[in-house]
């Protein structure tokens, strides 16, 4: 249904997008992940036509985006960043509006409003000025306004910026039912959303793809080779960096710095293997007291911080933190 | 079929904005101001002659009116729908640029007929007390909204350059007196191209329109700027899809 070849978008000089490529197939509910300024908005300002590619291709429903943007555009229902409305228009006015602009008949009209207002439960507001509305509101309405044409693909923004957890259930729930018979990409930089909701999670960082794949088998591929040890110690002892890297299968050690004696520490272990009881005597060899242990496989959340943090250093290994402030420090 | 579509969206938009009104208030008391000058230097002792239907459309009220108003009600057609981010969803849905910038230009347009309106009544009045001759009466608001196709046109481009509505009435305004200004070289003695001038002079096109000639020159004059000013506001809202 979308298809990106070697995408790529240039702001003067420097390539907000460099040269990506993806394909997404009908009705699938695909998340687009990556830190602010990764490239996300880019990538979808350039599918739905409000911006030009620098290089490479994009085909969506297999028309060109570029040379043909008004049968493109069509196919698509957009919410962008940040959800701009007109503030002065009431809400019902706006999508009645909108619903015509997309071309929805005369007649059709009047049920589209009807229909996407209720999907996305703001019949209540109908008639209230969208200027007054709340984030949350004003949120839905432009989910409603993406909706109102009934387009086959829907591309959305961030669209659970902004709103309290009982609405974001309630959208994530929407978008779900919506992509059993749509095509869906969302963008997001929260990762339980993008795990709650899609089939398939693209990773974008500094405009490249970093990483795709069904939620569970990106989990299943990072937990395969990697354990990861969570410790809460108390400060007393030697150097937390010197006692367990030592510790035979520990292939990291990154210390949080706090104000109190108590530190957590977390470790990266080899995958496969046991070394709480290890660790456990090195902490004690080294007079470290352990409050407190816990081992666990990797979560999709360190999988993501994984592949950005490798994307951004590609040679080196990351400095632990400690090191690393030491050296900001004047 | 959405051009129309858009083109009603835009002309209701007005109405949301108080500039709307604050620009028929301004228009109809500064018109009213003048109408009763110019009654009044009529009736007055001494030989006086002249239609007041034809003076209404050369005082310097009336360029007043034209060069302080127009760039209020252009300034909001582009400006505001980028500073708002709506631009993003307006030209994201299926219509094209073009169709977008001429629903706009044509609202606003319409708008500039309408902040003309109340005037219509001094001529009906006028019958009342003298005979009007309707032609000069027709060509002065013939005059008017030829001119004003064209000045809306640039105060349509200059609020598409800009994300800042001061900042396009501002722009939209100098432009406008660029343009009045130029005119005014013919005036001037010894200046070598004053015969070009007097081809862009607006003041002596309106007055030529008040006593009723329709000369095609200037009206050629303003149909070609306001083409050209049209397509550049296209390139310019379609600048974004330019690949770079």
């Amino acid at each position: 249904m979308i298809k990106v070849e070697h995408l790529t978008k240039k702001y003067a000089a420097v390539a907000a997008v460099d040269g990506i490529s993806f394909e997404i197939a009908e009705r699938e509910i695909v998340g687009f992940l990556g830190p602010n300024g990764a490239g996300k908005s880019t990538t979808l300002k350039v599918l739905t036509g409000y911006h030009a590619a620098s290089g490479g291709r994009v085909t969506i429903g297999g028309k060109d985006v570029f040379a043909e943007p008004e049968s493109v555009k069509k196919m698509i229902g957009y919410l962008p960043e940040n959800v701009p409305l007109y503030p002065e228009m009431r809400v019902r006015e706006y999508l009645h509006y909108r619903a015509g602009l997309k071309g929805v008949g005369r007649k059709r009209r009047e049920a589209a409003v009807d229909g996407a207002m209720g999907r996305c439960r703001i019949d209540g507001v109908a008639d209230r000025i969208i200027g007054q509305l709340s984030k949350g509101y004003r949120q839905r309405v432009g989910l409603a306004d993406a909706l109102v044409a009934d387009p086959p693909i829907l591309i959305l923004d961030e669209p659970t910026i902004g709103l309290d957890p009982g609405q974001i259930r309630e959208v994530r729930e929407l978008i779900r039912e919506l992509g059993k018979e749509r095509t869906v990409l969302l963008s997001s930089h929260i990762l339980p959303e993008v795990e709650a909701v899609c089939s398939r999670v693209l990773i974008i960082n500094r405009g490249r793809i970093a990483g795709s794949g069904r939620p569970d088998e990106l989990r299943a591929a990072a937990g395969q080779n990697e354990t990861i040890i969570d410790l809460e110690i108390r400060d007393g002892g030697e150097d937390g960096h010197r006692v367990f890297e030592a510790v035979d299968g520990i292939t990291a050690v990154d210390i949080e710095q706090g104000d109190g004696p108590v530190r957590r520490i977390r470790l990266r272990g080899e995958g496969g293997r046991d070394v709480r009881e290890a660790v456990f005597d090195a902490a004690v060899a080294g007079g470290l007291k352990i409050l407190s242990m816990g081992q666990r496989s990797h979560s999709l959340e360190d999988v993501f911080v994984d592949i950005v943090t490798r994307e951004e250093t590609p040679d080196e290994p990351a400095p632990p933190p400690a090191e690393a402030a030491a050296q900001e420090a004047p | 079929m959405n051009y129309f579509w858009q083109l009603r969206r835009e002309f209701t938009a007005f109405f949301y904005s108080p500039v709307a009104y604050v620009v028929i208030g301004i228009s109809a008391i500064l018109n009213a101001a003048t109408f009763f000058l110019i009654l009044r230097f009529l009736s007055g002792a001494g030989p006086t002659a002249g239609a007041p239907m034809e003076m209404l459309f050369s005082t310097a009220l009336f360029w007043l009116i034209v060069m302080t108003l127009t760039p209020l009600i252009t300034m909001r057609t582009f400006a505001e729908e980028k500073h708002a981010g709506t631009l993003e969803t307006l030209v994201t849905a299926p219509i094209s640029d073009t169709r977008i910038v001429l629903a706009k230009y044509t609202a606003a347009l319409a708008f500039y007929a309408i902040m003309w309106a109340p005037t219509l009544l001094y001529p009906v009045l006028l019958t009342r007390w003298t005979p009007v001759d309707p032609g000069p009466v027709l060509s002065g608001y013939t005059g008017t909204l030829a001119m004003g196709a064209m000045l809306v046109s640039i105060g349509v481009l200059c609020s598409a350059l800009t994300r800042n509505q001061i900042v396009a009435a501002i722009i939209t305004f100098a432009a406008m007196m660029g343009m009045f200004l130029a005119g005014l070289f013919s005036y001037v003695d010894g200046v070598s191209q004053a015969a070009v001038f007097q081809y862009v002079n607006l003041s002596s096109h309106m007055e030529s329109f008040a006593r009723g000639i329709v000369d095609t020159r200037p009206l050629v004059y303003y149909a070609s700027v306001a083409a050209m000013a049209l397509f550049l506001t296209v390139q310019v809202i379609g600048a974004r899809r330019w690949r770079r």
